[in-house]
């Protein structure tokens, strides 16, 4: 056991999968995949654009089947561990976006991590899953 | 003589306890039978289905849409707002998944989706709503006296929250106020052809079953 977490690399070591943005009518939602293969926490405190607009971290929650959209400021990615944003749970709420995005194309999302700094992905602008499972 | 008689009183007692407890099972086969629902149906099931409350509201073409026109067929309803960035495309696109799978009985099945945010959604944006998500679907509002009934009839809650003023950082700018989102009841309700209430669907169950439901509820 011990063993193990020695081999564990120190500190956070983030990968970021799968990103994608769904495009709905009045905004969008980014969605992606985290993991943290390290032997630490890492914590997403923000995330932005490359153009001007609204970017926040949301979860999507069900309780006692009223859905609310409650927002994250902090999203830990514990260690060994991943966090999927994915539809009905945690994703990137976008709004009142200076550029709009086409579906087919990419956009730069920026990842802002405590430990990790900055981790920039190009998500998929799709209404699909890009993976085999919608 | 005494043999029989000893005879007779074990086997009457037993024949009888075989006569009921027949009795009982065929009694418990027919019950059965008259639940149907608990076999077939996937969804949160009404114990006892009540007529669901009749409506009417504008949809997106400005035209005027009560939900009593649509018996004899099934009536899928959800509500929700435009500006809605999760959760209600979530459940839209099973809308659309239902539809597309439903091939020729497309048609007998009505997929509305009733606003819970009249402010904002006026016919226009609705409109563009629809056309965006490519669902041959009715989108429906109203003035607040005329969707406030239906709220309340189907037991929606919703509330609105504001958003939180956001610093910015890097090609980064503040929300602004006029910016909202609700919260709101997210179960998609079953109409019957015969306007019967009959169970709801959350956005976590599988489109298989919504589309065995919808299925079943039409050949019913």
């Amino acid at each position: 056991m011990l063993v193990w977490f020695l081999l564990l690399p120190q500190g956070p070591s983030i990968m970021v999968e799968a990103p994608w943005v769904r495009t709905a009518p009045m905004g969008a939602a980014g969605y992606m995949v985290i993991t943290n293969r390290g032997g630490e926490a890492d914590v997403l405190v923000s995330v932005n654009l490359d153009f001007g607009g609204m970017a926040m971290l949301h979860e999507t929650v069900i309780e006692d089947n009223i859905m609310k959209m409650k927002m994250v400021t902090n999203l830990e990615i514990p260690p060994d561990s991943k966090v999927e944003l994915k539809p009905g749970g945690y994703h990137i709420m976008l709004q009142d976006l200076e550029q709009p995005l086409q579906d087919g194309e990419t956009v730069k999302i920026h990842l802002h991590l405590e430990r990790s700094g900055t981790i920039t992905v190009d998500a998929l602008i799709s209404q699909e899953s890009p993976n085999s499972s919608s | 003589m005494v043999f029989s008689r000893r005879l007779l009183l074990i086997v009457i007692p037993v024949l009888a306890l075989i006569s009921i407890t027949g009795v009982f099972y065929v009694l418990q086969l027919t019950s059965d039978d008259q639940l149907p629902d608990e076999k077939d149906l996937h969804g949160l099931i009404y114990q006892e289905p009540r007529r669901a409350p009749d409506f009417t509201l504008i949809d997106q073409d400005g035209e005027i849409f009560t939900l009593s026109s649509t018996e004899r067929s099934v009536s899928l309803i959800f509500f929700g707002y435009a500006h809605c960035p999760d959760a209600c495309p979530t459940a839209l696109i099973k809308y659309r998944w239902v539809q597309e799978h439903l091939e020729e009985d497309k048609d007998r099945v009505n997929f509305i989706f009733i606003t819970v945010d009249p402010e904002r959604d006026d016919p226009e944006t609705l409109k563009s709503y629809v056309e965006y998500l490519k669902i041959d679907m009715k989108y429906l509002t109203g003035d607040e006296d005329d969707l406030q009934p239906v709220w309340n009839n189907f037991g929606i809650y919703f509330e609105k929250e504001d958003l939180p003023e956001v610093e910015g950082g890097p090609g980064f700018r503040s929300s602004q106020t006029e910016n909202y989102l609700m919260a709101h009841t997210s179960l998609i309700f079953i109409i019957d052809k015969e306007m019967n209430l009959r169970e709801a669907f959350t956005l976590y169950d599988l489109n298989e079953d919504l589309l065995a439901d919808v299925k079943f509820l039409l050949e019913e």
